[in-house]
């Protein structure tokens, strides 16, 4: 049992490799921008470190999002090769997902919210428990406002994580709920958390193929762009 | 390590390129740089046309499904495998970053996955390569002009495989100039197939363009 998990939906990326009984070797960069340098040979070291080959993997995790989008398909592309070029079951896993696990033991609801850009977040809403999280609706985008609006509707104590808190939290607060906020470390979903996850999906059957490291977007493509402000050809930057 | 000629025809040598620079998912596989096996393109014109040009984030996100079918699709095509190719190659720039970043990462973890070298190309150098495919190996040093949808330019080879950019057009490439005329004349997207079979029922001598450079 060797599970590759795979995390670049945030500005931080991360690998990791799980063994039956926990992680074995993990890396994590937390450089926006840079996850197309990052991840194959971040796992190219790790599978190094834990003495083990690319064919010594057995199953494959990666987080789909809601993120940044550059960096989502960096990692879905990378797991999904690696999946499709030796055939293994892949577990595809929402962020938010990932950080709710985290504080599934919290005892107050949990509202995950990430940065979304465009001064928008993306929002999941969960019921902590010990056999872990509970989703209470599909997962949105929007401004602060109607964030702060769909976590404040019930008046009950919440546990905020994500490293979209900040512009949610005075309105949160200025509309007297009770909140409580998580630390840096609960700030963007991380490969170890979500290839732990990704082991009870394994292990409960819910796997499939390639197809189900999907990404959640959550918006269209930007389809407003002009046709003048659209992106002209430009040097190979992406090049790594 | 894998013994040369491991694979059915002896010592050919199978490259499979990936290129998502721009609106196009394209997979080719190569044997011994000459010889085309297979030759894939998924076009993303009907995507993009309703915005009359190539939107970068729908471009990126087309590249993302299209790509492992591509592949799946070259290799049918080739009548070869995976472990069959010995190098993995992909278009490094220049083009548009988001889709340029989906070949480059999908090519990474593939030649990871296959524990084969992996190859960043140059999109104009391989517009040179591209005319190997038809005249036979060309020894460098040599000059090449490159007109496409997205570049017009004149490019150095060399006989080390440096390559430097001698030349390119101020603003636009030609094939860019003739889908904006295009667009402007309301022909559809994409226009440049049809501003150029226009030209050639126009009247060449209609207006007296100034040509510049031309005495000096
Ligand atoms: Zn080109």
């Amino acid at each position: 049992m060797l599970l590759l998990a795979v995390e670049t939906s945030t500005a931080r990326s991360s690998i990791a490799l799980i063994a039956a009984d926990g992680v074995l070797a993990a890396a994590e960069l937390g450089r926006d921008r840079r996850h197309g340098e990052f991840v194959a040979p971040a796992i190219a070291e790790a599978l190094h470190h834990a003495g083990a080959g690319i064919g010594d993997l057995t199953a494959v995790a990666a987080g789909t999002g809601p993120g940044l989008y550059t960096g989502l398909r960096v990692g879905l592309v990378t797991a999904a090769t690696i999946a499709a070029t030796h055939e293994l079951p892949c577990v595809g896993i929402p962020g938010p997902d990932v950080l709710a696990h985290r504080v599934r033991h919290a005892g107050r609801r949990v509202g995950v919210l990430l940065d979304a850009r465009r001064k928008e977040v993306y929002l999941g809403v969960y019921d902590p428990g010990c056999d872990g999280a509970t989703l209470r609706a599909p997962l949105s985008v929007g401004t602060p406002a109607d964030a702060a609006e769909l976590l404040a509707q019930d008046g009950v104590p919440l546990l905020l994580v994500g490293d979209g808190i900040a512009p949610v939290l005075p309105l949160l607060r200025e509309a007297g709920v009770d909140v409580h906020v998580g630390g840096p470390d609960l700030a963007q979903p991380l490969a170890a958390d979500l290839g732990l996850l990704a082991l009870g999906e394994l292990e409960a059957g819910r796997v499939g193929g390639p197809e189900l490291l999907r990404p959640v977007y959550l918006r269209d493509a930007d389809a407003k762009i002009g046709w003048d402000a659209r992106g002209r050809l430009r040097g190979g930057a992406a090049a790594g | 390590m894998r013994p040369r000629g491991a694979h059915d025809e002896g010592n050919d040598v199978l490259v499979l390129g990936i290129e998502t620079s721009c609106d196009e998912t394209a997979v080719g596989i190569v044997e011994d740089r000459t010889k085309l096996r297979a030759n894939v393109i998924a076009s993303q014109i009907e995507l993009h046309a309703p915005y009359g040009g190539v939107v970068p984030e729908v471009a990126a996100r087309a590249h993302l499904e299209l790509l492992q079918p591509t592949i799946d699709e070259a290799l049918r095509d080739a009548g070869c495998t995976l472990k069959d190719v010995d190098a993995v190659s992909v278009t490094s720039g220049p083009g548009l970053a988001g889709a340029l970043l989906v070949g480059v990462a999908g090519a990474k973890a593939l030649a990871l996955a296959l524990d084969r070298p992996l190859i960043g190309v140059n999109h104009l150098r391989a517009h040179i390569e591209v005319a190997q495919l038809e005249h036979g190996l060309l020894e460098p040093p040599l000059l090449s002009l490159i007109v496409s949808g997205g570049h017009t330019s004149i490019v150095r080879l060399d006989a080390d495989g440096s390559f430097t950019q001698l030349g390119a057009t101020v603003d636009d490439a030609a094939g860019e100039a003739f889908d904006k005329i295009a667009r402007f004349m309301g022909l559809g997207y994409p226009g440049g197939p049809l501003i150029d079979r226009l030209a050639r029922e126009g009247d060449a001598k209609a207006f007296d363009y100034p040509r510049p450079m031309m005495h000096h």
